[in-house]
């Protein structure tokens, strides 16, 4: 019985299994990349080179005798578990918040959710701030300012900064600020019943990406859709510009039947079942949001293995080879 | 005035060139008359890397940012600093010096197709607006100008024994150069896990995921995969001798297309140039 596992044990280290092991990751790396094959793909060969590794280090006296060569394989093999790992428990989403919104987890937009994730978000986390967004002459986009209010310990506030490729860091989950951001439009609603008015934000699509198209539908507490655009002063392209809410003049149209309404901020209109007002112009800013606990541990496996293999390559390549010619 | 510093960027670019081009025939030279020219090549060399360097600085201080974005700029760079890099190699290591007319052959390519690519005056894209590009792009030319160097002196192992090719021929060792086109492949092995490390760091905050399976990060995971294979084959079995070379100079190939080629069909957010 022994003999049989030792020989399956050798069997599985074998060297022609790492290579068609290597050689099915290139091709399942090439059947992921058009978009249309599952990352199991790229799993079974991952899992296959794993087991290959840990029969090669378990039946290999010589492979364990080597630190280097050693080290740089393990690390490979704890960058395969944490990969997993990471897979397991990855969240991807996205969210969308207006000035002066508070950041509740009910309104992400989950993209992905691995079997394994924590969830560890919690709500009043932070209301989002001001958004601006620097322009160059040609509107092509420069830099992205988005201010945040932290909720603290003992109801204080912190105001934070987050710009383009720097993430805002909460319980673990990163707020990336995407590239779509655009104007809201608060409004007022107050119904016929007579209780005091409610407050909400209608998200307008994307700007300037979709500047002619600034229209959204809304569905009022009384159940009637309006269908609602925004009719915005457009910016002058020849000089440098700044995308934020403050100072831009827009006004808020409702399609009534034929005819349009067009609300200037602070005015009313009658509608079916109450009455709205259009409070004033906001920008909203997207947010992508990813939690990935490995992160930091990838990075210093990775960095272990390549010192490891440096070491590796200066015994092989470089002692070894002049050791040789000197003999 | 804009005009003016075009055309000069032009001549420049021409005059770089043609060091390289002159570097090349001069090696091929005295490979036939069995005399060593070195120092002149080496000057030439010098003078082509000054030149391009140079004219990285402008298009630098010209632009406003460094040469990332474009084609022109992605070239350019890699004209200088692949020159640079087989230049240290060419000048610190004599053995490998019959490889400079293979390798000069490549920069001359290059040359000749930054001359046919438009110069274009473009923004720097807010994703690029990060420390660890730095890393991923300087790491990234310091492998590829490794690759560069194994694939010139593996060119020669192969040369040098085609029947009725005699240019070659030295007194330097098959195994030598064997070791040395090794040595080459194995720093850019190590460079390239760097570039993809340091590249997978920025993408994670550049577009919030550290991979994504994009053509430019699958073919060069692709190109790191093939190099892994190659070393395990040489580390575990006596190869025959044309396998090492015609193996190295794939995987330069490999590169080279994935550095240069997949810009042109990728139209992904990381697609290397715009």
């Amino acid at each position: 019985m022994r003999a049989l596992i030792e020989k399956t044990i050798k069997t599985a280290a074998s060297l022609k299994l790492s290579l068609l092991g290597m050689f099915l990751l290139g091709v399942g790396a090439l059947l992921i990349q058009t978009g249309e094959h599952p990352v199991a793909w790229v799993i079974a060969p991952l899992l296959l080179l794993s087991v290959n590794l840990v029969c090669a280090i378990v039946s290999d006296r010589r492979f364990r005798a080597q630190g280097a060569l050693l080290g740089f394989h393990l690390c490979l093999l704890v960058l395969v578990g944490l990969l997993g790992v990471g897979h397991l428990t990855r969240l991807t989403g996205t969210v969308e918040l207006s000035e002066g919104q508070h950041f509740n987890p009910e309104m992400l937009d989950i993209k992905r959710e691995g079997p394994w994730h924590p969830w560890r978000l919690g709500g009043g986390l932070f209301e989002q701030g001001l958004v601006e967004v620097d322009y160059s002459p040609e509107s092509s986009r420069l830099q992205t300012r988005t201010q945040v209010w932290l909720e603290e310990r003992g109801g204080e506030r912190k105001l934070v900064e987050v710009k383009q490729g720097t993430p805002l860091l909460l319980q673990g989950y990163r707020f990336y600020p995407s590239r779509h951001q655009g104007f809201s439009v608060l409004l007022a609603w107050d119904g016929a019943e007579g209780d005091a008015p409610t407050l909400g934000t209608v998200h307008f699509p994307s700007y300037p990406r979709q500047e002619n198209n600034q229209q959204n539908t809304w569905q009022t507490p009384a159940g009637e859709t309006l269908d609602l655009g925004l009719e915005l002063k457009r910016i002058p392209e020849d000089k440098p510009w700044v995308l934020r809410s403050e100072g831009m003049e827009a006004q808020l149209s409702i399609a009534m039947g034929e005819e349009r309404k067009l609300l200037k901020s602070g005015e009313w209109l009658e509608v079916k079942g109450g009455s709205l007002r259009y409070e004033e112009l906001r920008m909203w800013m997207g947010y992508q949001v990813y939690y990935d606990p490995t992160l930091p541990y990838l990075f210093v496996a990775s960095l272990a293995f390549v010192g490891l293999m440096a070491w590796r390559f200066r015994q092989t390549f470089w002692l070894r080879s002049l050791a040789e010619e000197g003999a | 005035m804009e005009m003016a510093a075009l055309k000069l960027d032009t001549a420049l670019s021409g005059i770089g060139t043609g060091c390289y081009l002159c570097a090349c025939l001069i090696s091929l030279w005295s490979l036939q008359r069995r005399r060593d020219l070195s120092s002149p090549i080496l000057m030439l060399l010098f003078l082509g890397v000054l030149l391009f360097g140079g004219l990285v600085t402008e298009s630098w201080l010209r632009v406003g940012h460094g040469p990332f974005v474009t084609l022109y700029e992605l070239i350019l760079s890699n004209l200088f600093s692949l020159g640079f890099i087989y230049l240290l190699a060419f000048w610190r290591v004599p053995a490998l010096r019959s490889s400079a007319p293979v390798v000069l052959v490549v920069l001359i390519t290059l040359g000749a197709w930054l001359l046919a690519v438009p110069n274009r005056v473009t923004t720097l894209p807010t994703s690029f607006f990060n420390p660890w590009l730095w890393v991923h792009v300087g790491v990234g030319k310091v492998f590829l100008g490794s690759c560069l160097v194994s694939a010139g002196v593996a060119s020669v192992l192969l040369l040098r024994h085609l029947p009725g090719v005699s240019l070659w021929e030295s007194d330097v060792e098959d195994s030598l150069l064997e070791l040395l086109a090794w040595r080459a492949l194995a720093v850019a092995f190590l460079f390239h896990s760097m570039m993809l490390i340091a590249g997978s760091v920025w993408a994670q905050d550049a577009w919030g995921r550290f991979w994504n399976w994009d053509p430019l990060e699958t073919w060069s995971f692709l190109t790191w995969l093939a190099m892994a294979i190659l070393l395990h084959m040489r580390a575990s079995w006596r190869l025959p001798k044309w396998v090492g070379p015609c193996g190295i100079i794939g995987i330069f190939v490999l590169a080279f297309l994935t550095f240069f080629g997949l810009p042109f069909i990728s139209t992904a957010a990381h697609k290397g140039v715009v």
